[in-house]
């Protein structure tokens, strides 16, 4: 508080007898020390341009080189593959130049993709296709179902759908709407998230977007070249790609311990879905019971630890699914497997790449326990 | 509208400026200015433009009566009334719910429950400075210091004009009234540099540094039962920082605005860490609010001029109701009281020539007393701050310097080490005498561009909510 004192005091030597200064004495500079400044206006007018020249060049330049790489796939330059994996399109090329009629038709989010058909096969002999996709939900089921029932209409026909807790919403992710090749089998009237050009624009004025395009331009300039290749033919991940088990480990305890620490402090989302939001994935039921399939459906584990702390504040979107889910059995046919905990199918709390992710190992364990108690279905 | 957003930057800030150097007459540049202002403060909430609006009438019609007047009585009546309105602008949006929730927990004390229902009032953006920009002007006039202004439109451009709307700096009207009377005609290239360097430099000050610290900060605050001495003191330190930076590159941007609009802004900020005590302290932060407080509640509560018992209650007084200005919550009064207890010590203790003579001992005392006063600042709950202010004490334990780094980051470490030294050393804005040339604009642009670039997600700045 610059309290009612003398007025050397309030400010110190700059006291001054002038009516101005005592101005400036009594509340603070009036002009500041770059205005005071007298020099020619030539060198005035050459500091702005100077300064408006380069934020311009700065900004335009990374903007440029943005949308030349095209990191997120937004522009369509395709001159460089995009950094963040749009497997979605990678799965349908994959489903597109299939060799062989796959049997199961194996669905999800990224938390399915570790899922081998060749493993299933070997529990079951059916052949398969792992179609899971990152943030994966009811509209990418949706059209992975059509384009495999129209890519092989004769059967034998299953479906293996690994859900998470609010079951599969209408969301419709970009990248999807994106594929010409999805485009016809999208549900109408969902919003499709298309961007702007206004959107794409502000996307890329963004350092975390040049950070992402120099990744994917430093990631070509390797020997190999631009590597796209994340899964097998048929739709399993690459195991080269995962990261050694001690990396794993160490980044799987990180992952937990941020998660945990974000629930003490913000508690859990008590949002349920509700069933219209569901409307997508009930279609997709009935569409799949039309082709006489009984969809195996299963809920994905979580990490012991992350699973306790959601019980703990009573885990409601859990109960939500398990209760929608065995409302829906009386419009629909299908069998569902709750794995939430690992201890259904004795795995291994370590077998984690994050608190909501299991690895192979784990997913293994999962296949086998799928198929001992799918009814024969699989 | 942020300053720091691509639609300020890239889209009415172009506009308003090529909008308001190409027209002419003074009157159809000041409908301009006032009606893009409102605009602005729209673009959060156009709901809130009527409560901007009357305020902005109430002062104007008050300051008018005021002046016209001769009769003591009347005079005051009217100042009372526009004062009392004001206030009562200010106490429903923004106290009405503090005052509602206070009395149910008293309530709840003594068994009687929720009694009142709880209010849920949006706070309208900006309400505590147009209000103390408006009450300054219609007091000013009562004390006959600034005549009224010439017209509603001067009046309505003053308190909307959008540089200082939202955040302050807390302007009045005699700084502006005649800039006011005798608009720019043209902008010159001398305004046009001075604008882009103020501009610039607070573009820098809030993208680059506080908001790079303000994860940090979050995040420690969070963990705030788990911090022990090292991570409390590096969660004050970084507050501090943060605040700082958030706050004077803010204002950084309002004066720039202001001089690319032709208009001249007071000083907000003047290296208040380099304060070598508490008192000085208070002449450099939030320069404006300080000096509104010091000129509309400490010199009328009676001052310095009484006891030395009457200065340290007329001090304490006006440090509570300071702090009780920057938000309805208790952790902001005690924020204030905290620094009215400051005030009071520093009064006694240079009574009694116990103050230290060394300037950096002096400054190092002040700066770790305001940033841990500031932990209540941040704290969402007194129990937060008590939490973190126990920490600082060693009361969890003095941790190590590998736990310092686990939890915070060698990156951030460094950061506030360096900025520590920058707010130290480094001349601040209204003191750098840089000569305007070609290689200093373009390493300007070349940051100003680079801080532009970190716009990814709205960032508002912390003074917002108040």
């Amino acid at each position: 508080m610059a309290s009612e004192t003398t007025a050397t005091e309030r400010v110190g030597e700059v006291a001054a007898p002038s009516a101005a200064d005592f101005e400036t004495a009594r509340r603070g500079r009036r002009v500041p020390a770059f205005d005071e400044l007298q020099p020619p206006p030539v060198e005035l007018r050459r500091f702005v341009a100077g300064v408006l020249i380069a934020a311009a060049v700065v900004v335009v330049s990374v903007v440029a080189f943005n949308i030349v790489v095209d990191p997120f796939g937004t522009f369509g330059t395709g001159l460089f593959p995009t950094a963040i994996e749009s497997d979605r399109s990678a799965k349908i090329s994959l489903l597109e130049k299939l060799p062989y009629n796959p049997d199961v038709l194996i669905m999800g989010s990224s938390r399915s993709r570790p899922a081998r058909p060749k493993v299933l096969e070997q529990l079951t002999g059916r052949t398969g296709f792992n179609s899971g996709v990152t943030s994966g939900g009811a509209v990418d089921w949706w059209v992975f179902a059509h384009l495999w029932l129209k890519r092989f209409p004769k059967g034998p026909h299953h479906v293996l759908l690994f859900v998470s807790d609010g079951v599969g919403t209408n969301v419709v992710n970009p990248q999807l709407a994106a594929d010409s090749r999805a485009a016809p089998y999208l549900p109408k009237g969902l919003d499709t998230g298309e961007w702007s050009l206004l959107h794409k624009l502000k996307a890329y004025t963004s350092i975390d977007a040049a950070r992402d395009s120099y990744r994917v331009v430093r990631a070509c300039m390797r020997p190999e070249g631009c590597h796209t290749g994340f899964f097998h033919a048929d739709g399993s991940l690459r195991l080269g790609l995962l990261r050694s088990a001690g990396v794993r480990t160490h980044r799987m305890q990180a992952k937990l311990s941020a998660e945990l620490a974000r629930i003490r402090r913000d508690g859990i989302s008590h949002r349920l879905p509700t069933e219209h939001e569901q409307l997508t994935f009930e279609r997709l039921l009935g569409y799949l019971n039309d082709h006489g399939i009984t969809p195996v459906i299963v809920t994905n584990p979580l990490q012991p630890q992350l699973l306790a702390a959601l019980n703990r504040r009573g885990n409601p979107r859990y109960k939500w699914s398990v209760d929608y889910l065995d409302r829906l059995h009386a419009k629909y046919r299908f069998r569902f497997i709750d794995l939430t905990s690992i201890k259904t199918f004795g795995g291994s709390p370590s077998d984690f790449s994050d608190p909501t992710h299991v690895d192979t190992k784990n997913m293994d364990l999962m296949l086998q326990y799928i198929v001992a108690h799918d009814h024969g279905i699989l | 509208m942020l300053f720091n957003s691509y639609v300020f930057l890239f889209a009415f800030l172009p506009v308003v400026l090529v909008v308001w150097w190409t027209l002419r007459p003074p009157t159809v540049r000041l409908t301009f200015l006032a009606l893009a202002s409102y605009f602005f403060y729209g673009w959060w909430d156009w709901h809130f433009i009527p409560l901007l609006f009357t305020s902005t009438s109430v002062d104007f019609i008050s300051g008018h009566m005021i002046s016209r007047s001769d009769d003591p009585r009347r005079r005051k009546i009217v100042l009372v009334t526009a004062l009392s309105i004001n206030l009562a602008f200010l106490g429903y949006f923004k106290y009405a719910g503090f005052f509602v929730d206070s009395a149910n927990g008293i309530g709840s004390w003594f068994g009687a429950g929720d009694s009142i229902p709880a209010l849920h009032i949006v706070l309208p953006i900006g309400i505590s400075f147009y209000t103390f920009n408006s009450m300054s002007y219609t007091i000013d006039i009562y004390r006959r210091i600034v005549q009224p202004a010439r017209n509603f439109l001067h009046y309505a451009a003053f308190v909307s004009l959008f540089p200082h709307l939202i955040a302050g700096p807390i302007v009045r009207y005699s700084d502006i009234d005649q800039q006011l009377r005798s608009l720019q005609p043209r902008l010159t290239a001398k305004l046009a540099a001075s604008g882009l360097f103020f501009f610039c430099c607070g573009l820098v000050k809030k993208l680059v540094i506080a908001d790079e610290l303000a994860p940090h900060v979050t995040n420690l605050f969070a963990n705030h039962a788990h911090l022990h001495l090292m991570t409390g003191w590096a969660a004050a330190i970084g507050y501090s920082l943060q605040l700082y930076f958030d706050f004077s590159g803010y204002s950084d941007m309002a004066v720039g605005l202001a001089f690319l609009l032709g208009f001249r802004f007071p000083q907000n900020f003047n290296s208040p860490y380099q304060s070598v005590n508490i008192s000085d302290f208070w002449r450099r932060w939030h320069m404006s609010l300080s000096f509104w407080l010091r000129d509309y509640l400490f010199i009328p509560l009676g001052g310095s001029h009484g006891s030395r018992a009457a200065t340290l209650r007329n001090l304490f007084i006006t440090m509570f109701l300071g702090g009780l200005w920057h938000g309805a919550a208790w952790t902001f009064v005690v924020w204030g009281l905290i620094h009215g207890c400051y005030l009071v010590i520093h009064n006694l203790a240079r009574g009694a020539g116990l103050t230290p003579r060394n300037t950096i001992v002096n400054r190092a005392i002040t700066y770790m007393c305001v940033a841990a006063a500031f932990v209540v600042f941040k704290s969402p709950t007194l129990s937060v701050a008590g939490d973190v202010l126990a920490s600082m004490a060693g009361l969890n334990g003095l941790g190590t310097l590998h736990d310092l780094r686990v939890s915070v980051g060698a990156t951030f470490l460094l950061e506030v080490v360096g900025l520590l030294v920058f707010v130290n050393v480094v001349p601040n804005t209204w003191q750098i005498k840089l000569e305007p040339r070609l290689r200093h604009g373009v390493a300007i642009g070349f940051a100003a561009g680079f801080a532009v670039l970190l716009i990814a997600q709205p960032s508002p700045f912390i003074y917002f909510q108040f």
